[in-house]
């Protein structure tokens, strides 16, 4: 019987919990696991980067696809009870231990200055219907953002740098959109392998402001005090 | 599970029962206060918006956002100062959120502190479909303020199972969110428990649900051209609770995709923006049931056609009945131009089969499909009735032709394609050969190509190494999953090799077919899928997955060779253009060897659309192609003019060695393969066994062909000394 379990912010031990078995799973029972078919794109992580840019706010959502054999081992790692049934409760305790190592692995630059990112929503993964340990494929969706430097202008770069599952070859699908008068371009691949990458290569996307966004007013630019691209000065 | 392990599992809990409380010490100090309140705003931004009124909506929206900025702010604090800062910015939004809540008209309020405790519920509480949410204000004293979030899904509850308690403050006021999920439709009863602290006796309550009255929907999608109903990818996205419902109608391709990628009808295409979502195939027009409320019904017919979205309500017991006209910005066969796509997985074992397949076909307005059996050492995948033209299933100006992905090694040289092709080639005996198969192809009047050129996935870098520059292969994929990778066509063409450009989706690992796909210029001719392939034999074809794009050089188009005898200038004309509404602006480029050597950008925001009309020199030759940029994120390229000068190839002489040194290289490559193959001590995981033995087996004749190639690089840097003789003989 499936059980449903509550998840509450000030049950963090039950969270650590969850997330020493999700290790402790993965580490007994990864190497059993029968290898994925060979499907054709079966080791791979799409990494779709969808970058928008408005006025006050950069949003930034990767959502990873994850092919059949990392989708696997993750799947292994989310089934803490190795029923081979991956409940809401588990993936819920994966995602917690997840999420603030997701965020060390991404990085947002603008104009060569690096912008801190924040979660905006929670980490969410839809394991396409199929709830079991299979060689199926699942999306695991990110959500960060952060505020609109003041100095965004035309011509400047805002850099992607992308991490995650270092060790896993990737596929790499850049998307960009304005909002306020804004236009994004992502910057032209030419190079392929560079999509590609593999071992431990950072996922660098690039993306261009062909026009910055009209700030909405100087009242509300002041109110969310974005950053500016001018270096900080030193802080003690 | 063995001791062993049952040991270690015992030490792990043990520790981790050891460290656990001062873990969540540790852990609250960089929270933000009141417990759960990031969390609980998150939620109701995201999913649970609808308890409040659209102007509430955006409050929400804006207090997570202030929420999670103090949380992060917390987190990095390193002195008091920033910490009481954090702090202070973190609180003054979660009292606004309190008020918000507080002042919410649907909140259930269960006061715990009374003798008998008990949910009185007037009338059932109304969801509004089968998703819905409660929110809870759970009261057990005065000293301190929570917030919990939890789901109920009904259908992994088992019949009279609870689900596990709500665990609420024991001295103070808790906010609850349940998310529902799979509610029965109808009246529903079912008990939860509310427990003070865990291990306490929880208090039971019993809620009433109920969920509306469906209305209905009657959708109908049609052609811009003939106002008939078409199929069409269609979004039916409840916004109450932000899903993609299934059509009634709506084609369930999983059977036929044999569990292999995303096996699902629900397609998430590649493509920017809404796109990105899930959309169902829609054959013909759909009268469904749908829960009341908002809903933005969307469809979309490929990328010829602009998406169209509307926003509906739909009441209790009430019809609604909508015509969509996905509008063409371009129609590509008026100029001759006929769409395709080279790489579809889908099984067709009945007419059935076909008819889904050509209804998703139709929907993307794609008019030739190569859907391809594929195949690897081991076996084979996605079955096909036969191969030839008695097996085509053509449906108008559709067709869906059988075709194979095969040979296809994952570690050794690469995926190749096939289409246009009347039996099946495969033989694991021979199976590294691949310019065996490429032969047999082109012998059954086929056309031969590699899979996934743009990203260069699978080392196929080491098969084009050896059989491009043998003229084995007609094509290559440089645009898939939205991405143009030209990295390796443009290394090829600057050997003087020959490669029509090609798209294919690759569905089910694509999102959805013709995401991206490749258009054959046909002229005026009737659309057939002979004509199709003999204009893609020739080369005439663009990839793209938005942009449109036209290109020649004096009067050649692309994949035509133009013969020149001397020096002169050449006259060249692109013109690049895209969806007025989405892919503004567009960026069109020359390309001239790899290098660009001409571009522009649109500057009308409502007409993305330019042109270039200039004169080049031939020199010794050259290839000129065009790509497109469009701003949404989508590209296109066109296979190249090759301009051939009398005595030369219209190779990149300059920087030709580095280049035949990285070919050279992958054959090295190759070699190594095989000396690892043959190597007695070689550890092969067991799923490589067969690969091994059969590298080990055919490693001989593989090395003949790496022998061969170098032959053929070899002559290639013997040419290239002559040219250049000869180049500054003409240039004198």
């Amino acid at each position: 019987m499936k059980e449903f379990k509550t998840l509450i912010f000030s049950r963090a031990r039950s969270g650590a919990v969850c997330s020493i078995l999700t290790l402790l799973a993965a580490g007994l029972l990864g190497p059993q696991l029968p290898t994925a078919a060979h499907g054709l794109l079966a080791t791979y992580v799409q990494h779709g980067v969808r970058l928008k840019v408005g006025a006050e706010h950069i949003d930034l959502t990767l959502d990873l696809t994850f092919f059949e054999e990392p989708s696997a081992r993750e799947r292994t790692v989310m089934d803490a009870d190795a029923n081979g049934h991956i409940t809401r409760s588990e993936v819920d305790a994966y995602l917690k231990k997840l999420a603030p190592e997701m965020l060390k692995q991404v990085k947002l630059s603008v104009a060569g200055h690096e912008v801190p990112l924040i979660p905006l929503y929670d980490p969410e993964i839809d394991l396409s219907s199929d709830q079991m340990i299979a060689t199926a494929h699942h999306r695991l969706r990110l959500y960060f953002f952060a505020a609109t430097p003041v100095g965004l202008g035309t011509d400047d770069e805002i850099l992607i740098e992308d991490q995650l599952w270092p060790e896993t070859k990737s596929l790499g699908t850049p998307q960009a959109e304005g909002s306020d008068g804004c236009t994004m371009l992502p910057e032209i691949s030419i190079r392929s392998n560079a999509a590609a990458a593999t071992v431990r290569e950072s996922r660098r996307f690039k993306f261009r402001c062909v026009k910055p966004p009209i700030p909405k007013s100087a009242a509300a630019a002041n109110a969310h005090s974005p950053r500016t691209l001018q270096p900080k000065p030193a802080t003690p | 599970m063995n001791l062993r392990r049952l040991s270690l599992l015992i030490l792990i809990l043990l520790t981790m029962t050891l460290a656990g409380p001062s873990q969540a010490r540790a852990a609250d100090a960089k929270s933000l206060s009141p417990n759960g309140v990031v969390d609980f705003a998150s939620k109701l931004a995201r999913d649970h918006r609808n308890l409040f009124s659209p102007e509430k909506r955006a409050d929400l929206g804006a207090l997570n956002r202030e929420l999670r900025t103090a949380q992060q702010a917390l987190r990095q604090a390193r002195t008091d100062e920033a910490r009481n800062a954090a702090v202070a910015r973190g609180a003054a939004a979660a009292e606004q959120l309190l008020a918000t809540v507080r002042a919410c008209e649907r909140i259930i309020r269960l006061d715990l502190t009374r003798p008998q405790p008990v949910l009185v519920q007037l009338k059932p509480y109304e969801v509004p479909g089968d998703t819905g949410v409660l929110l809870f204000e759970v009261v057990t004293g005065a000293n301190e303020l929570t917030y919990g979030t939890t789901n109920f899904d009904f259908e992994e509850l088992p019949e009279f199972a609870l689900p596990a308690p709500l665990v609420v403050s024991s001295n103070g006021t808790t906010y609850f969110l349940i998310g529902l999920e799979h509610v029965p439709a109808g009246r529903t009863s079912f008990l939860f428990e509310i427990s003070q602290q865990p291990g306490q006796t929880p208090v039971r309550h019993l809620m009433e649900l109920t969920t509306p009255v469906p209305g209905r929907l009657k959708l109908t999608v049609v052609a811009d051209d003939t106002g008939k109903p078409v199929p069409a990818m269609v979004q039916l996205l409840w916004q109450v609770d932000g899903r993609v419902h299934q059509p009634g109608n709506g084609i369930e391709f999983a059977p036929q995709f044999e569990s292999l990628g995303s096996p699902t009808g629900a397609r998430k295409a590649n493509l920017p923006g809404p796109l990105n979502e899930a959309f169902w195939c829609m054959p013909g027009p759909v009268d469904m049931p749908l829960s009341p409320g908002q809903w933005r019904i969307g469809a979309r017919r490929g990328v010829e056609y602009e998406a169209v979205f509307e926003d509906i309500t739909v009441r209790s017991g009430e019809t609604v009945a909508r015509e969509l006209k996905p509008r063409r910005w371009v129609d590509m066969r008026k100029r001759g131009w006929w769409s395709g796509d080279d790489h579809v997985h889908c099984r067709i074992l009945s007419d059935e089969d076909a008819q889904r397949l050509m209804a998703w076909v139709k929907a993307e307005d794609i008019h030739l499909a190569n859907v391809v059996k594929m195949g690897d050492i081991y076996r084979t995948f996605f079955e096909q009735r036969g191969f030839g033209p008695a097996y085509r299933v053509v449906d108008g100006q559709f067709t869906l032709v059988p075709g194979q992905e095969c040979p296809r090694t994952h570690e050794q040289i690469g995926h190749t394609l096939a289409m246009n092709i009347t039996s099946m080639v495969r033989n694991p005996d021979r199976y590294f050969l691949y310019d065996e198969v490429f032969d047999a192809v082109h012998a059954q009047g086929g056309l031969s190509g590699y899979a996934h050129g743009n990203s260069g996935i699978f080392s196929v870098h080491r098969d084009m190494s050896l059989n491009v520059p043998r003229q084995k292969v007609d094509f290559i994929e440089i645009l898939q999953f939205n991405e143009l990778g030209t990295e390796l066509y443009y290394d090829f063409l600057n050997l003087g090799c020959k490669l029509t450009a090609s798209a294919g989706s690759d569905v089910p690992w694509g999102g959805t077919i013709g995401e991206v796909r490749a258009y054959a210029f046909l002229g005026k001719k009737s659309f057939t899928a002979d004509a199709w392939f003999d204009a893609f034999r020739r080369g005439r074809t663009f990839t793209t997955s938005g942009p449109m794009l036209e290109f020649s050089v004096d009067q050649a188009l692309p994949g035509d060779e133009l013969k020149i005898t001397s020096d002169r200038q050449l006259r060249i004309r692109a013109r690049a253009w895209g969806d007025p509404k989405h892919m503004s602006p567009v960026k069109l480029e020359i390309m001239r060897h790899g290098n660009i050597i001409r571009s522009a950008e649109s500057q009308d925001p409502k007409r993305p659309e330019v042109q270039l009309d200039f004169t080049v020199p031939a020199g010794h030759g050259c290839w000129i192609a065009a790509r497109a940029r469009a701003g949404d994120g989508t590209s296109a390229h066109t296979t190249p003019v090759y301009v051939v000068r009398e005595g030369f190839r219209f190779w990149k002489l300059e920087g030709l060695d580095e280049l035949i040194a990285k070919r050279l290289a992958s054959l090295l490559e190759i070699e190594q393969l095989v000396t690892e193959a043959r190597h007695p001590q070689k550890e092969v995981e067991f799923r490589g066994i067969v690969d091994q033995k059969q590298l080990v087996n055919q490693g001989g004749a593989l090395l003949e062909r790496v022998t061969q190639a170098r032959k053929l690089y070899e002559e290639l840097r013997e040419t290239a000394r002559k040219e250049r003789a000869a180049g500054r003989a003409v240039d004198r």
